[in-house]
Parts: C-alpha cells; structure tokens; sequence
C-alpha cells in the first residue's frame, strides 16, 4: 500500500463483507424508522436511534475504507495500477447501483400514485433523500471492500 | 464524412448535453408552473411545452448513450483500448461526486426547510416530473461528463 500516513486497519474480506451488511442494514433500518414517524412529531428516542445508526454507518465506514487503504478518497497518484483499476470499478458499479435504485424509487412513485400506495408525506422526504445521499456517499468504498481480497494492507 | 465531423465535435457534444438537459428543465419547470384546473387553456399550453421539452429531451438524452453518434470512450469495456477504458472510468468517478453532492445538499436543504416551514403537498404531475428529471439526468451524467470533457480527436 502506497498511503503510509494513513492508519491501517487490517480485515479479512470476509469480515469487511460483513461490516458491508451492518452498514447499510443500519441505513435502511434508520430510514424505515424515520419514515414511519412524521418529523415534528418525532419523539427523542427515535431521534436518538437514528442519530446512532448514522454513527455506527459512519464508524464502518471510515473502519472499510482504511482496511483497503483509502482507495476510494484518497488522491490519485497515490495508487498504483491495480488499486487505480479497482477504485475504477468501484465508481461504475456504484454509479450503476445507484441509478438503478433511483430507477425503482421512480417506478413506485408512479405506481403508488396511479394505485393509491403509501407514499412518504411531505415532511418525511428528507428521510429519502437522506437515505440516498448516505448509500451514495459510502458505496464505492463498501463496493471496493466487499470485493478486494484478503490481506490488501499487509 | 461531413456528418460524422459534426457529431465526433465536442462543440457539438456539449450542445448536445445542453440542450438535452435544458430541455429537462423546462419539463420540469412547466410541471411546476401548470395551474391545472384553475386555468384549463394555460393548463394546455403547459402541457404542450412540456411535452415538447420531454420528446426534445428523449431525443437528445438517447443520443448522449450512443458513443457511436458522440464519438466519445464510451460504452462496455471489451470495446475500449486502455486509454478510453481510463477516461470513461473517470467520468463515472466525476459524475459519481457530482451526484452524491448534489443529494446530500438536497436533504440537508430539505430537512431545515421541513424544521422550519411545512413543506408543500406536491401534485402528481409535479413528482412525476422530478422523479423523470432526476432519473434522466442520473442515467446520462457519466455519459454527459465525457461528451463535455473529451478532446477531439487528434486530425479531427
């Protein structure tokens, strides 16, 4: 690894896979939980659940992408070929993912507001919004330390 | 000969992303301004232009996704030399940033807007029209940043 300012964290992939899960569990549970309570009525606890969940996603976040040496963040010509080809592929399937759950998100929309679904009210679509802006930031990193092989910082 | 010049320029690139893109706005605005009911003839007149803007946008999108008409690196990687392969991958990275900025400034607006002020109940037509917009210009940004950023070809 070419980033020796940096920390290091050393994981197994299969440990990193693992963390991938929790992260985006946590996200998804946050979001649920915030969609299900209209944001004035919001009461502390559940306010304290989401504040923690972020935290924890954050913590793995920074955790994965110290493990595969800040690929996805750090400057360019730090990389090497290899690392430069995996951050690479990291982006396009992120950018793949990501427009493809825009995609679905789009497609019920229109399907709840032809058939009467439930649709978020007004004021919980921040939450959306929210949910999006956390899977986007975090997913090359989370892409690129699913798929990267043990031993990486060794 | 003289066709493909004019499709392989980035001049004509970047017009082409701008005018696909404008042409998204203008959808999107005339969604926003249609007073529907309370004025049926300017109802119409709105839905005329933007339905205008969505066909001018489907035709200038689409055509971004074909790196054959764009002359850009595009397209599946057993395709492109390394070079392309590199500078295709780099336009994912930039549009990638581009757009996860552009979210999280989205919802930070959303969420101090909503602390402060209810946030209004929007009419179909108008969510219809930003979830086309935002899944339009999603699909196409790697392919825009490309068409805008690559240099013509030495000759050319």
């Amino acid at each position: 690894m070419n980033q020796q300012t940096l920390p290091t964290v050393n994981l197994s992939q299969t440990l990193r896979q693992a963390l991938v899960g929790v992260q985006y569990g946590a996200l998804v549970a946050g979001c649920f939980l915030m969609l299900r309570t209209p944001f004035m009525q919001l009461d502390l606890s559940v306010l304290l659940v989401f504040i923690l969940g972020t935290a924890i996603a954050a913590v793995i976040h920074t955790t994965l992408a110290l493990s595969i040496g800040n690929i996805c963040q750090g400057r360019l010509d730090r990389l090497d070929e290899r690392e430069r080809a995996t951050r690479d592929q990291a982006f396009v399937l992120a950018f793949q993912i990501l427009t493809g759950v825009l995609s679905v998100l789009w497609f019920y929309g229109m399907m709840a507001g032809l058939l009467g679904w439930w649709l978020p009210a007004a004021s919980q679509f921040w939450v959306l919004l929210w949910g999006l802006g956390m899977l986007g930031y975090g997913l090359p990193t989370a892409i690129a330390a699913f798929k990267m092989p043990s031993g990486v910082n060794e | 000969m003289t066709q493909s010049k004019i499709t392989h320029n980035r001049q004509s690139r970047r017009q082409v992303v701008l005018i696909g893109y404008a042409s998204v706005l203008v959808a999107l605005v005339a969604a926003l301004l249609d007073p529907r009911t309370s004025q049926p003839l300017l109802s119409v007149f709105f839905n005329l232009v933007r339905t205008a803007a969505v066909v001018v946008s489907l035709i200038h999108l689409f055509r971004l996704l074909n790196p054959k008409l764009m002359g850009t690196s595009d397209g599946p990687d057993h395709d492109l030399d390394e070079r392309q392969l590199q500078t295709r991958n780099q336009a994912y990275v930039t549009a990638y940033r581009a757009m996860g900025g552009v979210l999280i400034l989205l919802s930070t607006a959303v969420l101090l807007w909503s602390a402060f002020w209810s946030l209004p109940r929007l009419d179909i037509g108008v969510v219809v029209a930003l979830i086309y917009s935002a899944v339009m210009l999603v699909a196409t940004l790697p392919s825009a940043v490309l068409a805008w950023i690559e240099p013509d070809p030495i000759g050319e």
